[in-house]
C-alpha cells in the first residue's frame, strides 16, 4: 500500500469502517511512513478543534423567541393582531421575518424595487455629501418618499395594491429585509430595503439601492457581489456538481483568507485577541463604506470598446478616479444606458464578468480600479480545459463514424462512394483518397502516441522509419501508396521525376520499387475549443530526393457542444413571465441600419461592418445589442468579441422580447440574463474568446498606420513593421478565423492574412528578432547576409531555410547564405516562373520571384539582370505579396534558394526539395 | 422533569451519549411533542431549548458568522414549529431538527454570503479554558479554515465531528450514497489539514 491509497483510509478509520485486513495494511504502512503518521494525527486533531465550536454560547432565548414568533404568526391567521417586531429583541431573525413576510409583501417589494429604479435620481447635494460617512440612517430610504403613492412614479397601477390589501396587511415599516433582497441575481437591484422607523425622517436626496434596517451594504460588496468566481457561474454551462469541483480546485490553488477579496484584510502586528478584534473592526468599517459620489448619473453608449476607454469616459464625466487595471484594460464591452447611477453601471461592469472593483485612497477621494483576481482567472482556465476535453470527445465521436468502413481499401471506398447517400458519401470520399492512411492510423495509435498527438505533435509514419519517426504497419503500405490517385512518376535518364498530368508514361508509386510510403497525422487546434484531425499520405524516393505528401482533411472536427448550443430559452425559462420582457420588438434591417448611423455618437470607434450589395450585410453583436437597447429601452451590458454575423441571422420580427432575446442570443452564440432592469449578455465561449481577441489599441494603431502610409502604387498599405508586429500576436489570436475576418472587415486590415498564415508567421517572427538595421538590409536587393546575423539568429535562420529541405546543412553552404524579404503592394509588376537553374548565376532561380517594379518595362529589365532569358510574358501585374527568399550555397549549382511567398489567396513555397 | 434531563444531556453532547439516555430521550420527547402539538408552549420550549446550543454550534461552523448562525437557528425552530402539526414522530426530533438546520444553512449559503467576517464581542464565550481573546482568536482561525471548504463539506464534517453522526445518517440526510460521504469527509479533512499546515508555516514566517 502506498501513501495515496492509505490517506483516504486514514479518514475512513475515524469513521470506524475499515475492514480488518485493510486496517492491518494501513497499520503496517504507518509504522514506516512518518508523513502518513503526521496525516493521521492531523485528521484526529481536527475533531477536537472543531468541537471547540461548542465553547460558544448561543444568544439568549433562541427557542423562546422562535416560539413567540410562531405563535404570533398562527395568531395572525386567526385574526389576532400581528406583532412584527419581537419584543425585547433587536435582532429578530431577519431571515425568518423576511421569508414569511416576503409573500405578503411581494407586491410592495416590487414597488420598492421598481421605484428605486425609475425614480429620478438627483446628484448628491451638499447635504448628502455631509451625510455620506454617517451612520446607518443615512443609507435608508425615506419612508415617505417611497411609500406614498404620489411618489411611486414607476407604475401607478402598483401603488393602489397596497390599499386593496391595506386593512389586513401589517405596517411594513419595521420589517427587516436584511437578507431577502440582497445578492439575488434576478431579484432586482439588491439591497432595496424597507424604511426603518427609528431613523429620523429625512427629506432630501434619497440614496437608492441601499441596504438599511440596521445594516448597510458597503459599495464594494454591492458592486462586486459575493465572489467573482461565483459570478461566473451563470455564464458557463456547467452542472452544479461540476461547478463545485471547479470552485474546489480554485480554492485549492489559492489560499483564501477571507471572502472579501476586494479589501485586503488589515495586517495584524501581533496575534493577540485584541489586535484581531481591532483588525476585524477596521475591516468591517472599511467594508461598509458607501461613497456618495457614485450616485452621479451617467449615460453610456459604447460598442465593443475597451474597458480602459469606458473607465476613462466615466472618469472624465464624473471626476472620480476610475480605471481598468492591466488584467482587464483591453477587454471589450458593449454598454448602453441612459442616466443611471454610476454605482449601478460599475456593478454591471464587474459582476457579470467576474471582475472586482478595488478601492484605495481616502474618504472623499477614493480611487477605483477594476481587476480580475487570480481566482476568477483560474476558474476561467478550468472552463477552458473542460471545454478542450469536451471538444476532444466530440472529435472522438466524429472519428467513430469511420469505424464501420475500416475494412474497405481506398478503391473499394471509392466504389461505394458513388452510390452512397450524402452523409456517408463524404466519409467514403475521404477514405477513397489520401485520408485513408491518416484515418486508419488514428484508430491504431498506442496510448502514448495518442497523448503526443493531443499535445500538438505531428506524428510521422514511414515505411522505413528514421529517428523520431514511427513505423508504418506493413499491411498499410500498399493501400497508402494506392490512395493518391493522381500521383504519377516517370523515369528519365535513370532518374525518377514527377510525371506531368496526362503523361502516358506515368507510373503509380506502387509500380516504383524505390517508393516508400509515408503518412503524417496531427491534431490541429484550428481555434480554441475546436480541434481538427489533419493528416497526409504520400511517398518518398531515396533520402529526401523527392517527397510527396497530400491530404484531403480535416477528417474530423470536434467543437465543444456547450459552445455550439447556448439554448437560452431553457436556461432563462424562469424569465418567460417577466412583465418587462413581454412587449413585442422588432430587430431587423431597418433597426440595424439605424444603429449604424448612430454609431458615430458613441465614444468608441464605429464598428459596423461594410458589405457589398451582393453579399448580405454583416453585423457585430454590438450592432444587434444597440438595436435591442433601442427597441426595448432597457439598459444593456455585454462582453464583445469580434465575430461577424450575417444581418439576416440576427433579426426579430414582432416577437415577444423574451423570445426575441433567446433567438438573437442563440444566433450569436451568446447567453443572456436579466439583472434588475439590465439585460446582460455574454459570449457562450467567453473563456476561449478572451484569448483570441486583439486589443482595440493595437487595431486602432495599425488601422491608422495603414491609412497614413501609401505604397509605391498609390494604394494604402500596411507597413512591413506593422505586419511584423501583427505576427507577434499570440497563436490563439492569429489562428482565430473570426478575429481575422473582423480585422479585415471592421478595421480594414486586409494584410492580416499575410501575417496570419501559420507557415508565414515564423518567418515574420524571425524578422521581429532583427535589429532595424538588419531589417533594412533584408528588404534591400542585396539581402541580409548570414555572416551579419547573431549566433541565435543564425540558428533560427538555419532552421527556417532548411525547413523544406531534407538535406543536412553544411557550414560552407551557410557562409554565402542570406535572407531577402520583399513586401510588394498591388498595382506594380513582378516576374513569374523560374528558368532552369544555371550554375554560373549570382543568385538562385527563385530570386526572380523577388523582382518587383512599378512599371512593366522596369520589371522586365530588373528580371533580365538576373536572367537574360526572361520572356516578356513572365512579367505580370503584381498582387499584394510578402516573399522570403532564403539563399544558401550549393555544391552543384553554386547558389540555391527557398522562396516562401504569401499572397492574400494563399501560400506558395518553391525551391529544391519542396514537396508537391 | 426527569425526561428533560436526559434530553438535555443527549442533545448536547452526542459523543457522550449512552444507551440508557437514548432510550429515555424519545419517550420524553414524545410527551413534550404531544403537549406541544396540543398548544402547550412551555412544553415546546422544553423540547427545543436543549437543541439551542448544538444547533448554534453547527450553524456557526457552517455559516461562520454569529448573526447568521443566530438567524439560522431561529429559522430552523420556526420551520419546525410550522411543520409541527404534520410531524408524526417517525424520525427522532433530533435528526429532524438537524436536517432542517442543514437545509437552512445550505440555502443561506447559496443565497448570500455574510457581509461581516466575524464578531466575537457579541457572543461572550463561557469556557473553562482560555481568555475571551484567545477563544476569539481560535474561532477566528477556525472559521477561516472552514472557509476553505465547500459548504456541503462543512456540513458533513461538522455533523460527523461535532454531532457524532454516523456515515449512514449523514448519507440519508444528504441524499448521498455512503461512498460519497466517505470521499467528501476525506477531502474535507485533507483540505482542512492542509490549511492548518500552511497556516502554521505562515505563523512561523511572521
Amino acid at each position: 500500500m502506498n501513501c495515496r491509497q492509505v490517506e483516504p483510509l486514514l479518514s475512513a478509520l475515524l469513521e470506524g469502517s475499515v475492514a480488518e485486513r485493510e486496517a492491518r495494511l494501513v497499520a503496517r504502512h504507518l509504522e514506516g511512513c512518518a508523513a502518513c503518521r503526521r496525516r493521521r494525527d492531523e485528521f484526529a486533531a481536527l475533531g477536537s478543534r472543531l468541537r471547540g465550536l461548542a465553547d460558544l454560547a448561543p444568544p439568549a432565548h433562541l427557542a423562546r423567541r422562535a416560539i413567540e414568533r410562531w405563535s404570533t404568526e398562527t395568531g395572525a391567521s386567526t385574526g389576532a393582531p400581528r406583532c412584527w417586531r419581537f419584543p425585547g429583541s433587536v435582532r429578530l431573525a431577519s431571515l425568518g421575518a423576511a421569508m414569511s413576510a416576503a409573500a405578503a409583501l411581494a407586491a410592495l417589494g416590487l414597488v420598492l424595487v421598481r421605484h428605486a429604479h425609475q425614480a429620478p435620481i438627483r446628484s448628491p447635494g451638499p447635504e448628502m455629501a455631509q451625510q455620506q460617512p454617517g451612520g446607518p440612517g443615512s443609507t435608508v430610504l425615506d419612508p415617505g418618499s417611497v411609500l406614498s403613492p404620489k411618489h411611486a412614479t414607476g407604475d401607478p397601477n402598483r401603488a393602489p395594491r397596497r390599499s386593496v390589501n391595506g386593512p389586513t396587511l401589517p405596517p411594513p415599516a419595521p420589517v427587516p429585509f436584511r437578507a431577502a433582497f440582497r445578492g439575488s441575481a434576478t431579484g432586482g437591484p439588491d439591497g432595496v430595503v424597507g424604511p426603518e422607523p427609528e431613523n429620523r425622517p429625512r427629506r432630501g436626496p434619497a440614496l437608492p439601492l441601499q441596504a438599511g434596517a440596521g445594516e448597510r451594504i458597503g459599495d464594494l460588496d454591492w458592486l462586486n457581489g459575493p465572489d467573482p468566481v461565483k459570478n461566473q457561474q451563470p455564464w458557463a454551462p456547467v452542472s452544479k456538481d461540476e461547478w463545485d469541483r471547479i470552485e474546489e480546485q480554485v480554492r485549492q490553488h489559492v489560499h483564501v483568507r477571507d471572502d472579501f477579496v476586494q479589501i485586503p484584510f488589515p495586517r495584524i502586528a501581533g496575534n493577540s485577541g485584541r489586535a484581531i478584534v481591532a483588525a476585524v473592526e477596521q475591516y468591517k468599517q472599511e467594508a461598509a463604506i458607501i461613497d456618495a459620489r457614485l450616485f452621479q448619473e451617467v449615460t453610456l453608449s459604447f460598442k465593443g470598446a475597451a474597458l480602459s476607454d469606458v473607465c476613462e469616459h466615466m472618469r472624465s464625466n464624473t471626476g472620480i478616479q476610475l480605471s481598468a487595471g492591466p488584467s482587464v484594460a483591453d477587454e471589450k464591452v458593449t454598454i448602453f444606458c441612459e442616466k443611471l447611477p454610476l454605482r449601478e453601471v460599475m456593478r454591471q461592469l464587474s459582476r457579470p464578468f467576474g471582475y472586482t472593483w478595488l478601492r484605495s485612497g481616502t474618504q472623499g477621494q477614493y480611487r477605483y480600479e477594476l481587476i480580475q483576481d487570480l481566482r476568477s482567472q483560474l476558474a476561467e482556465q478550468e472552463l477552458r480545459d473542460r471545454d478542450r476535453n469536451a471538444a476532444m470527445l466530440a472529435l472522438e465521436r466524429e472519428m467513430d463514424r469511420y469505424r464501420r468502413y475500416r475494412s474497405l481499401s481506398p478503391d473499394e471506398a471509392a466504389a461505394r462512394a458513388k452510390t452512397a447517400p450524402p452523409g456517408e458519401k463524404e466519409l467514403l470520399e475521404k477514405l477513397a483518397g489520401e485520408g485513408w492512411g491518416p484515418i486508419h492510423l488514428y484508430f491504431r495509435l498506442a496510448p502514448q502516441e495518442q497523448a503526443a498527438l493531443r499535445d500538438g505533435q505531428e506524428l510521422k509514419f514511414d515505411q522505413e522509419p528514421k529517428p523520431n519517426e514511427l513505423p508504418l504497419p506493413a499491411d498499410m503500405v500498399r493501400p497508402v501508396l494506392e490512395s493518391g490517385h493522381r500521383w504519377r512518376l516517370t523515369r528519365r535518364d535513370g532518374t525518377l521525376r514527377r510525371a506531368a498530368p496526362g503523361d502516358v508514361d506515368g507510373m503509380p508509386p506502387t509500380a516504383v520499387s524505390e517508393a516508400r510510403a509515408l503518412v503524417t497525422l496531427s491534431l490541429h487546434q484550428s481555434e480554441l475549443g475546436r480541434f481538427a484531425l489533419e493528416g497526409a499520405s504520400g511517398f518518398r524516393i531515396g533520402d529526401g530526393e523527392m517527397v510527396s505528401l497530400t491530404g484531403n482533411g480535416p477528417y474530423g472536427v470536434g467543437i465543444s457542444p456547450s459552445v455550439r448550443e447556448p439554448d437560452n430559452a431553457a436556461v432563462n425559462a424562469a424569465l418567460a413571465r417577466d412583465p418587462a420582457l413581454r412587449g413585442r420588438v422588432n430587430v431587423g434591417e431597418a433597426e440595424l441600419s439605424a444603429a449604424d448611423s448612430r454609431a458615430a455618437v458613441t465614444v468608441s470607434r464605429p464598428l459596423s461592418a461594410t458589405g457589398s450589395p451582393s453579399t448580405p450585410k454583416k453585423v457585430t453583436s454590438a450592432d444587434v445589442l444597440e438595436a435591442v437597447h433601442r427597441a426595448s429601452g432597457m439598459p444593456v451590458v455585454s462582453d464583445f468579441y469580434t465575430r461577424l454575423y450575417p444581418s439576416t441571422v440576427a433579426q426579430v420580427k414582432g416577437e415577444r422580447l423574451f423570445d426575441g432575446l433567446n433567438h438573437l442570443a442563440d444566433a450569436m452564440r451568446l447567453r443572456w440574463h436579466k439583472d434588475g432592469a439590465w439585460l446582460q449578455f455574454r459570449s457562450a465561449s467567453f473563456y476561449d474568446d478572451r484569448l483570441k481577441e486583439v486589443p482595440n489599441r493595437l487595431l486602432t494603431r495599425w488601422a491608422a498606420s495603414r491609412r497614413q502610409s501609401t505604397g509605391a502604387a498609390g494604394t494604402p498599405g500596411l507597413p512591413l513593421d506593422d505586419l511584423i508586429e501583427i505576427a507577434q500576436l499570440s497563436d490563439q489570436q492569429l489562428d482565430a478565423d473570426s478575429m481575422a475576418e473582423g480585422a479585415k472587415e471592421l478595421w480594414g486590415l486586409e494584410e492580416w492574412e499575410l501575417a496570419r498564415r501559420a507557415d508565414q508567421r515564423r518567418h515574420l517572427r524571425f524578422l521581429a528578432q532583427c535589429t532595424p538595421a538588419q531589417r533594412q538590409m533584408a528588404v534591400s536587393p542585396e539581402g541580409l547576409p548570414f555572416t551579419r546575423m547573431s549566433l541565435a539568429q543564425q540558428q533560427q535562420f538555419t532552421i527556417l531555410a532548411f525547413a523544406y529541405d531534407p538535406t543536412e546543412p553544411r557550414l560552407e553552404d551557410l557562409a554565402v547564405a542570406s535572407l531577402r524579404v520583399r513586401y510588394s503592394p498591388p498595382g506594380g509588376y513582378e516576374c513569374r516562373g523560374a528558368t532552369e537553374p544555371q550554375a554560373s548565376r549570382q543568385l538562385p532561380a527563385e530570386a526572380l520571384s523577388m523582382v518587383w517594379a512599378p512599371t512593366r518595362e522596369a520589371a522586365l529589365q530588373a528580371a533580365r539582370r538576373l536572367d537574360p532569358q526572361v520572356a516578356p510574358e513572365q512579367i505580370v501585374p503584381s498582387e499584394r505579396a510578402l516573399t522570403f527568399l532564403y539563399t544558401r550555397g550549393d555544391s552543384q549549382s553554386g547558389l540555391h534558394g527557398v522562396a516562401v511567398r504569401a499572397t492574400m489567396g494563399g501560400l506558395s513555397i518553391s525551391g529544391r526539395g519542396v514537396g508537391g | 422533569m426527569v425526561g428533560m434531563l436526559g434530553v438535555r444531556k443527549w442533545g448536547w453532547d452526542a459523543r457522550a451519549r449512552g444507551a440508557g439516555e437514548i432510550a429515555e430521550g424519545p419517550v420524553a420527547e414524545a410527551q413534550l411533542l404531544r403537549a406541544g402539538q396540543a398548544g402547550d408552549r412551555s412544553a415546546l420550549e422544553q423540547l427545543l431549548v436543549p437543541y439551542e446550543r448544538p444547533l448554534y454550534a453547527l450553524c456557526r461552523g457552517i455559516l461562520g458568522h454569529a448573526d447568521d448562525a443566530e438567524d439560522a437557528v431561529q429559522e430552523t425552530f420556526l420551520r419546525a414549529l410550522r411543520a409541527l402539526p404534520a410531524f408524526r414522530g417517525d424520525a427522532a426530533v433530533r435528526s429532524w431538527l438537524y436536517r432542517i438546520a442543514v437545509n437552512v444553512c445550505l440555502d443561506r449559503k447559496r443565497s448570500h454570503q455574510p457581509t461581516e467576517l466575524w464578531d466575537e464581542e457579541r457572543s461572550p464565550a463561557i469556557s473553562p479554558t482560555g481568555s475571551p481573546e484567545s477563544i476569539a482568536l481560535r474561532h477566528l482561525r477556525l472559521t477561516e479554515a472552514l472557509g476553505c471548504l465547500l459548504p456541503r463539506q462543512r456540513v458533513i464534517l461538522l455533523l460527523k465531528e461535532l454531532e457524532g453522526w454516523s456515515v449512514g445518517e449523514i448519507a440519508v440526510a444528504m441524499r448521498w450514497n455512503e461512498k460519497k460521504v466517505y470521499n467528501e469527509l476525506y477531502r474535507a479533512r485533507r483540505a482542512l489539514a492542509d490549511w492548518q499546515r500552511r497556516d502554521a508555516a505562515e505563523g512561523e514566517e511572521r
